[in-house]
């Protein structure tokens, strides 16, 4: 009886060992990376972006799949998946074109292909609830009343009397380095008025 | 101790002048290779190309990846085939991306196993068939094992997409350093 058991154990200790294995050997680590616009100028940043404002992150307020089918944009792609994290932001002060109190802004959080892991986006961050930012903005084009990005760097963040930029692009601090933020404020309302 | 010094010094200085030139383009990942050898990568079109023979997708897939042979003397090379795990694909999302690569490495190794390759038919909807093979372009250059680049490279997230469409030399120089 004893050596049954022991029979037993080995067998499913060996298959165990054989599956921990496969595993092992074939276990994959994904990443996912993008080309996206960039702008490397505040004064074509304030050119092209349609609403600029200076407000506070409130909440995360959900998460969607974004990805829809190219054959028809009603439906979820068949194959692949993105999920985009939304943000309620309230609005302390619309520098450029008309915004309403509270913007729900989105960015895109994360891909994988349908029964994949979910995996970031290179260089993506999330919009800190409770921070100050000054964003660079237009509306998303599904019609949703969401408003996204312009282009890398789209949102600096306000620290005190500093502003620093925020961004997955890697070189975006070459670009936009940290600076007075009053400066920086006045030097996006000059471009503006400019405009 | 003296010696000690000299050979630290040595040990140095060779290092800092034979290290790689600091090209600006970046290896996130490596294919499997043999030196001396083309890197043959196989692909499929995804299931939203598949049926859309014509598509300008596909015409600037089949572009970008004629270009990093030509321009790397055929140093890579795609082959298409009904099994390949790396697929080339479309989306439509206005999510602020152009195109997006997802790719796969083995854990221990680190040497890429597949891809998939997305062009988004939102936010190119309206630009010119160059900027589109432009991203296709920079989107096989990730599934080759590319990251991004500060020079005058298609790996450059900020290039003027409608100029620079194919591989630039900083690109080569990637392609020819990864795979020698």
């Amino acid at each position: 009886m004893k050596k049954k058991w022991a029979t037993s154990i080995a067998v499913v200790a060996l298959l165990a060992a054989a599956l921990v294995g496969y595993r092992l050997a074939t276990w994959e680590v994904a990443t996912v990376h993008a080309d996206y616009p960039t702008i490397t100028t505040l004064e074509e940043l304030t050119r092209q972006a349609t609403v600029i404002v200076v407000g506070t992150v409130e909440e995360v307020a959900g998460t969607r799949n974004t990805a829809r089918d190219p054959l028809d944009p009603q439906k979820p792609h068949p194959s692949l998946e993105i999920v985009s994290v939304d943000y309620q932001v309230r609005v302390e002060e619309v520098l450029k074109g008309a915004a309403p109190a509270q913007l729900l802004v989105t960015q895109a959080k994360s891909a994988a292909p349908k029964g994949e892991s979910h995996v970031l986006f290179e260089g993506f961050k999330d919009l800190a609830v409770g921070q100050r930012y000054l964003l660079f903005l237009r509306q998303t084009t599904d019609g949703s009343e969401r408003w996204i990005g312009i282009a890398e760097p789209w949102r600096f963040a306000l620290l005190n009397d500093r502003i620093i930029v925020e961004s997955r692009w890697e070189h975006a601090t070459s670009y936009f380095p940290a600076a007075n933020a009053n400066e920086f404020l006045t030097q996006v309302r000059s471009y503006i008025s400019a405009n | 101790m003296k010696r000690i010094f000299k050979v630290g010094v040595t040990v140095t200085l060779t290092a800092l002048l034979t290290a790689p030139v600091a090209y600006a383009w970046t290896a996130d990942y490596y294919w499997p290779h043999t030196r001396g050898q083309t890197l043959q990568i196989t692909y499929k079109w995804g299931d939203r190309l598949d049926d859309v023979p014509n598509s300008v997708w596909r015409k600037v897939f089949t572009n970008g990846m004629n270009q990093w042979t030509t321009k790397t003397g055929n140093k890579v090379r795609f082959s298409e085939s009904s099994s390949s795990s790396n697929i080339l694909n479309t989306y439509d999302d206005d999510d602020g991306n152009y195109g997006i690569c997802y790719r796969w490495t083995h854990w221990l190794t680190g040497k890429l196993t597949k891809f998939e390759a997305y062009g988004n038919v939102n936010t190119t909807a309206g630009v010119s068939d160059t900027f589109r093979q432009s991203v296709a372009t920079h989107e096989l250059g990730h599934g080759l094992g590319l990251g991004h680049s500060d020079q005058v490279a298609v790996m450059n997230t900020d290039r003027d997409r409608n100029r620079i469409y194919v591989p630039q030399t900083d690109d080569v120089n990637g392609i020819l350093s990864m795979y020698p």
